[in-house]
């Protein structure tokens, strides 16, 4: 039966090789199954930590010419650091909207569709300006994306204050 | 225009993990459109409910019009968990020979 098989098997795979068979995807989208709003949350604290940072520097004007140079070099470091997680947090809700969500996700929740929507403006505006209310707008709205999407699993989730120097909240899954 | 022939058996080849260990990738299997009458533990190749693909499952669940699928690698498998029960008429067919 083994020699059967196998013979099956070459003769099949030759065949393909001209007619190229239809795939019957097992599927899974690697890594499968493995989503998570955690990321997007954390991404959105970093952008409130830099507009904090930012609004801690002192202007150069007030010191000499090093004092300048450290000014412009921390006022780069952390606007590029904003920008890059502004975009960051872009990406991990373009993921999990995209790949996760699902159309019985949006039907149960018909608020979905645009509190990504909403996330997506709020990330560029957090982006352009240094005003951290932008930024606390953009977490307050992935704080509800995750809320949203752990309700889609059935699992409770919670605000907690998160354990970062932003002082501001997450919602992390009730899983024990 | 040309005539479109829906052949009652066809031959796919298997890619992704997500039946392991019972289906491997690279895997062939022949799909039978004749065999209407699905079980539960039934082997089918369906259409996936978003995406212009075939996808192979195992049927777990049947319930009027629907079924319930599943991948035998339950940790990796995208499947009814997550896009629900398929209508039967999406079904292609069952599996009924692998090598």
């Amino acid at each position: 039966m083994d020699a059967m098989n196998t013979l099956a098997r070459k003769m099949l795979s030759k065949a393909d090789a001209i007619v190229h068979f239809d795939e019957a995807h097992a599927h899974c989208d690697y890594p499968c199954g493995i989503y998570d709003p955690y990321d997007a949350q954390v991404a959105a604290h970093t952008v409130i930590r830099m507009d904090d940072l930012i609004a801690q520097l002192t202007h150069p004007d007030k010191h000499g010419e090093n004092d300048d140079l450290e000014y412009h070099h921390s006022l780069e470091r952390a606007t590029a650091i904003k920008e890059k997680y502004a975009e960051v947090c872009k990406h991990e809700l373009r993921v999990l909207w995209g790949d996760y969500f699902k159309p019985e996700h949006a039907q149960a929740n018909p608020n979905l569709h645009n509190l990504v929507f909403t996330a997506m403006k709020q990330a560029s505006k957090a982006k352009q300006t240094f005003d951290v209310k932008q930024a606390e707008a953009l977490l307050e709205t992935v704080m509800q994306i995750a809320e949203a999407f752990w309700k889609t699993k059935n699992i409770e989730s919670k605000r907690v204050e998160a354990p970062y120097p932003t002082k501001r909240q997450m919602v992390v899954p009730k899983l024990y | 225009m040309g005539l479109k022939i829906r052949l009652p058996l066809k031959v796919f080849r298997v890619t992704d993990h997500s039946m392991e260990p019972s289906i491997k990738e690279g895997d062939y299997v022949l799909a039978s459109r004749l065999h209407r009458k699905l079980h539960i533990g039934d082997v089918v190749i369906l259409r996936h409910p978003t995406r212009n693909i075939y996808v192979i499952k195992r049927v777990k669940q049947l319930s009027g019009g629907s079924a319930f699928v599943l991948g035998d690698n339950s940790a990796i498998s995208e499947d009814s968990r997550s896009f629900g029960p398929v209508k039967i008429a999406t079904i292609f067919g069952k599996v009924i020979y692998k090598v």
